[in-house]
């Protein structure tokens, strides 16, 4: 029993060895080249989402600066540095949920109007942010609808909005004493939005076999049918979505 | 065995079609915005912002819209022309012409002096393209916000004096004939080549 316990000791002590051998120039070569791949993944998603927030930046006229950053190392969602860096953080925890362009697109677009809110009111924009982030629920729905409109001006599908925030948004039991909306509630308004401002990305719906639009629509029913009741009886009131 | 790969085929094939059946139509949009023509959506990127050469266009508004009753978004605001607009000594908008705008957005005041504010976008005027105009217009309520918060700050120290200071609510956002809405037109601005 010893010898055979003796042989498998060598074995494993061998084999290690045998894996931690000294590395050779093409182990070398093959490390730098893969870091060389990371940082030129790095460089071209960076690349990307600066294109995009700079092209939804001179489509809407938007004239005060903000920067486009691509953060893979912090594990966050949203960052808090647009309303005082006016830097737009892209973590990469968050905008792996992009499936195209357009969701890079509406996610920016949000933060894009969040920043510029920044910049509005007395000493340079500090009261504005302080109120952004004193009200956050109060402004949520506010950026939703800009966004859209950002959106469509720069030539994006606004329903990519939707999209993304379906994917990547958690849905939380009561908004009543939150500092947020429900989740249901912002993609319920986004729609109605969409619905009375730009119907005919509506009517040619791209997104209508898109996974993540048709759940929108599964879950969404009884939202629809107090929209579809108001345009029915041509209310002018608000729909309390759910 | 045939026959087991027969049924396992023939299995797979129903339920790919069944899940293709399974895809929700947006039966009211079908109902309601089907067969309707839509103007087409106004984009705007293919923008060249290298002349700096502007014009200012100065509106009144012809309605009262406050935020303290819901408003819809979309709704059509008209405005008139206060002066005449000149670009190289030659007129071209006269002092009355009327212009419209869409409610875009709006928030409702809140609490901590937070005001109400409306947004009003999209302008437009008649020989004007809009893509040439700087015009977004936002009008805010009474912002107290600007002396509540340092004061909410130095009270917040004492249990539940700083929380007071919440009570205080800032103004509705209004827009009315008093108002002044100043647009700028870049008409030299060109577009991509």
């Amino acid at each position: 029993m010893k010898k055979i316990l003796l042989i498998l000791l060598c074995f494993l002590i061998f084999s290690n060895m045998a894996t931690a051998k000294t590395k050779t120039p093409t182990d070398e070569n093959a490390i730098l080249q893969s870091e060389a791949e990371i940082i030129l993944n790095d460089m071209q998603i960076q690349n990307k989402i600066s294109n995009i927030g700079f092209k939804l930046l001179n489509a809407n006229k938007i004239d005060v600066r903000m920067a486009f950053i691509y953060d893979k190392k912090n594990k966050k969602l949203i960052s808090e540095k647009s309303l005082t860096d006016r830097q737009i953080v892209v973590y990469k925890d968050l905008i792996q949920f992009a499936a195209d362009d357009a969701e890079i697109a509406a996610f920016l677009a949000r933060e894009i109007c969040k920043t510029a809110e920044s910049y509005a009111g007395t000493l340079k924009g500090i009261i504005g942010a302080t109120q952004v982030k004193c009200a956050p629920k109060k402004y949520e729905i506010f950026f939703d609808e800009r966004a859209v409109d950002y959106l469509v001006k720069a030539g994006y599908n606004p329903l990519a909005l939707i999209t993304f925030i379906n994917k990547s948004y958690p849905q939380k039991r009561y908004d009543k004493i939150s500092t947020h909306n429900l989740t249901s509630k912002r993609l319920a308004n986004i729609y109605e939005y969409i619905y009375f401002q730009y119907p005919s990305f509506l009517a040619n719906n791209e997104y209508l076999e898109n996974e993540a639009y048709q759940h929108f629509l599964l879950s969404s029913i009884e939202n629809r049918r107090k929209l579809q009741e108001k345009i029915k009886t041509g209310s002018k009131e608000k729909v309390e979505y759910e | 065995m045939n026959k087991k790969i027969f049924i396992f085929i023939f299995s797979l094939f129903f339920s790919i079609n069944y899940a293709f059946g399974e895809i929700i139509n947006d039966e009211f949009v079908d109902q309601t915005l089907k067969d309707k023509v839509f103007d087409k959506v106004k984009t705007n990127t293919n923008y060249n912002y290298e002349n700096t050469e502007r014009v200012v266009i100065k509106l009144t508004p012809k309605e009262i819209v406050s935020t303290k009753k819901y408003i819809q978004k979309g709704d059509i605001l008209t405005f008139t022309v206060k002066q005449n607009v000149k670009v190289n000594n030659e007129v071209i908008i006269l002092k009355g012409t009327t212009a419209t705008a869409r409610i875009k957005s709006y928030t409702t005041r809140g609490w901590a002096g937070i005001p109400g504010q409306i947004l009003v976008d999209d302008f437009e005027i008649k020989g004007i393209d809009s893509n040439k105009l700087k015009s977004t217009y936002i009008k805010r309520g009474f912002d107290a916000t600007a002396w509540i918060f340092p004061i909410k700050a130095v009270l917040t120290p004492i249990p539940f004096v700083g929380s007071i200071t919440n009570l205080m609510i800032g103004g509705h956002g209004k827009i009315s004939s008093k108002d002044t809405v100043v647009l700028y037109y870049y008409p030299n601005w060109t577009e991509k080549i």
